[in-house]
C-alpha cells in the first residue's frame, strides 16, 4: 500500500492524472509481487526433497507457488495441511492442490505436535516479517513453529521482502491486535469471554530460514536488510 | 598539561565524574578547552603538534583511569578532523572550526542521540508494567521521566549493588519526580523477576558480536531476566558501538580498588579482611565492567531504532566510517 501512494502522483494537480499514476502504481506492484513469488518458488525448490512430507498453515499465495513449482517440477512429496480454523484457510489450500494431484493430508490445528513426526520441513508464508526477522502471521504460526523447534524440524518461511516492516514487538501482545469473530458453533453464555486475535508473532528463534526475493536469509539479515533500506 | 584536562582526569579518579557519557562530554569538553588555549610553536603545524598534543592528554586520562570504548571513539573522531584540516587554514579558522566539531559530536551522537533513543523506547512502556533496571543509566533515565511525563502508568524496579551502589543516586532522582519505584540489592534478584515485565539497561559499549559491556553486574540481571522470559532492552548510542569482538569480561576490564570490597562502610564489625593485602594466598577482584552475551539481550535501542543485536556490525559498518569522516 504504501508502494502505492507514496510517490510524486499526489503532487499531481490534476485529480486524473494522480489517479490514473496511482493505478499504474497498483499494476506494477502487482507485478512485482508475482515476480517475487516466482523468485521465492524458485529459491525454494532446493529444500524440497522426493520423499518429504511438508507441513503448511494458513492459506498463503507464496506458499501455494511454491508448492506448485515443485509439483511442476515432478517432485515427489505429501503435503500436510491444518485446517486453520476460524477462516478455514486449509481447506481453500487443500482445494488447490488436489487440482495439483499433491498428495494431502488435511488436520485439525491441534494435531499439530501428534503428526510433526512424520513431518520433514514446516512451510508458511508472513503476513508481516519484522525486524527482529521474526514473522507476524496467521493465529497458530507460533505454536507450530515452537512444536517443531522441539522436534528439531526445520520451519521455513515464504515472504515477499516488501512484507518487512520496521515493527519490533517484544511479546504477543505488543501491538495491536487484528481481531476476527470465531463462530463456536454453539452458543457461547455471555460471561466467557473469547480471544479473538487473527495473528500471533513467531520470534526468529523458532525460525530456520526466510525464503525471499532478495534470497534466502537467516532471520538476523531482515533486520540488516531493513537498516539499509529505511535508513 | 592544560590545567581543564587535568581538573577532568582528577575527577574520574575520584569518581565524581562517571557514566560513559558524562566522561565521554567531560573530556570533549576538556579538549576544547584546551583547543581554545593552544597556539602552534614556531616551525611546527597544527595539524602535527596538535595530534601529539590530544595524544599525551588522552594517556594522562588513561592514567587517570583507563579510558572507555565511547571516549576511545569520540578520541579517534577529533584526530580523524584534525588531521582533515586544510593546510591552508589560519590557526583561528582551524581552532573555531575544531570547535564546532566538537560540540556538533556532543550534540549530534550524545544529546539528539539519546532523545531519539527515549522516543524509541517509551514506545515500548504500556500502563501497568513494571520496568526493572540496573545500576544507574542515563539513558535509562531519561526513558522513564519521559514516559512519567507521558503520563504511563508504570512502576519502576531498581536493583543495585556494592560497591558502587550508583542505583540510590537514580532511585533519589526518579522518586523526586514523583515515579513509583522499588529498590533492591541483586541478592533479591530472582524474586524480584517474576514482577518485572520489561528490562531496560545501560551500556558501556555493544560489540560487534552483540554482546553488551555494562556496569559489573549487568550480565547476570539479564541472564535471570532471559531465564524468566522478561525481554531484555538495552538502549545505547551509536557511538559507543565498536567492530571489536570479545567473548568474556576478563580482557579489557577495569579493576576497581579493592578496598571498596573488602571494607564494608559503617560496619565495624565485619573486619575479617584487615590487612588482606599482606597474605600471598588471598586476591581481592573488583570488576567495573562485565559482557552480556548477546543471547540474552532482546533489542537494543539505538539512534538509528529498535535493532536486534545480530544488527550491530551493520551499524558498525554502515555508520562507523561516517562519524569518522564527516
Amino acid at each position: 500500500m504504501r508502494y502505492v501512494t507514496r510517490t510524486s502522483a499526489l503532487e499531481c494537480e490534476d485529480f486524473n492524472s494522480a489517479k490514473s499514476r496511482l493505478i499504474e502504481r497498483a499494476e506494477k506492484f502487482g507485478e512485482m509481487s508475482y515476480e517475487a513469488r516466482r523468485i521465492i518458488a524458485m529459491l525454494s525448490q532446493d529444500f524440497i526433497f522426493d520423499g518429504c512430507t511438508i507441513l503448511v498453515h494458513g492459506f498463503s499465495r507464496v506458499v501455494l507457488e511454491v508448492l506448485k513449482t515443485a509439483a511442476q517440477n515432478k517432485k515427489l512429496f505429501r503435503v500436510f495441511c491444518t485446517e486453520g480454523r476460524p477462516d478455514r484457510t486449509g481447506l481453500r489450500l487443500s482445494n488447490k492442490l488436489a487440482k495439483l494431484d499433491v498428495p494431502m493430508k488435511l488436520l485439525i490445528d491441534s494435531a499439530v505436535a501428534y503428526t510433526m513426526d512424520e513431518v520433514d520441513t514446516v512451510f508458511v508464508g508472513a503476513d508481516g516479517v519484522v525486524e527482529s526477522g521474526g514473522i507476524i502471521n496467521m493465529m497458530g504460526t507460533y505454536q507450530i513453529a515452537l512444536v517443531a523447534h522441539s522436534m528439531n524440524k526445520p520451519v521455513y518461511v515464504a515472504a515477499e521482502s516488501y512484507k518487512f516492516a520496521r515493527l519490533y514487538p517484544l511479546d504477543q501482545k505488543d501491538m495491536a491486535p487484528a481481531l476476527r469473530p470465531i463462530d463456536f458453533g454453539v452458543p457461547i453464555p455471555s460471561k466467557v469471554e473469547v480471544e479473538t486475535s487473527a495473528r500471533d508473532y513467531t520470534p526468529p528463534h523458532y525460525l530456520t530460514l526466510l525464503f525471499t526475493d532478495l534470497g534466502v536469509l537467516t532471520p538476523s539479515v531482515v533486520s540488516d536488510e531493513l537498516i539499509q533500506l529505511y535508513l | 598539561m592544560a590545567l581543564c584536562c587535568c581538573q577532568v582526569g582528577l575527577q574520574y579518579l575520584s569518581g565524581d565524574i562517571c557514566g560513559s557519557n558524562a566522561r565521554c562530554i567531560a573530556m570533549l569538553e576538556a579538549f576544547k578547552e584546551a583547543i581554545k588555549d593552544y597556539s602552534t610553536p614556531p616551525e611546527k603545524t597544527l595539524c602535527r603538534d596538535l595530534t601529539a598534543k590530544i595524544s599525551s592528554y588522552v594517556s594522562f586520562l588513561n592514567e587517570c583511569r583507563p579510558i572507555s570504548i565511547s571516549m576511545g571513539n569520540a578520541i579517534r573522531f577529533l584526530k580523524s578532523r584534525i588531521s582533515k584540516l586544510p593546510i591552508t587554514l589560519s590557526e583561528s579558522e582551524a581552532k573555531a572550526t575544531l570547535k564546532s566539531d566538537i560540540d556538533r559530536f556532543i550534540n549530534e551522537k550524545i544529546i539528539v542521540a539519546d532523545k531519539v533513543i527515549v522516543r524509541h523506547a517509551v514506545i515500548k512502556i504500556r500502563d501497568g508494567d513494571v520496568l526493572l533496571t540496573y545500576g544507574s543509566s542515563s539513558a535509562v533515565e531519561m526513558i522513564l521521566l519521559h514516559a512519567h511525563e507521558l503520563g504511563k502508568q508504570f512502576r519502576v524496579v531498581i536493583v543495585d549493588s556494592r560497591p558502587k551502589l550508583e542505583g540510590k543516586l537514580l532511585l533519589r532522582r526518579l522518586v523526586e519526580k514523583g515515579l513509583s519505584c522499588t529498590y533492591t540489592h541483586i541478592n533479591a534478584l530472582s524474586y524480584i523477576m517474576q514482577e518485572a515485565t520489561r528490562v531496560f539497561l545501560g551500556a558501556s559499549s555493544v560489540l560487534s558480536n552483540g554482546t553488551v559491556l555494562s556496569r559489573v553486574g549487568t550480565a547476570s540481571v539479564a541472564m535471570v531476566a532471559h531465564a524468566f522470559r522478561v525481554p531484555v532492552l538495552v538502549c545505547c548510542e551509536a557511538y559507543k558501538f565498536h567492530e571489536r569482538v570479545q567473548l568474556d569480561s576478563i580482557c579489557s576490564n577495569e579493576l576497581g580498588d579493592p578496598d571498596a570490597i573488602s571494607k564494608v562502610p559503617a560496619r565495624e564489625d565485619i573486619a575479617y579482611l584487615d590487612g588482606w593485602a599482606n597474605k600471598e594466598n588471598l586476591q581481592l577482584l573488583n570488576l567495573t565492567y562485565d559482557a552480556t552475551p548477546s543471547d540474552y539481550v532482546s533489542m537494543i535501542i539505538t539512534d538509528y531504532g529498535m535493532v536486534p543485536p545480530t544488527s550491530v556490525p551493520v551499524i558498525v559498518r554502515e555508520y562507523g566510517r561516517e562519524h569518522l569522516l564527516t
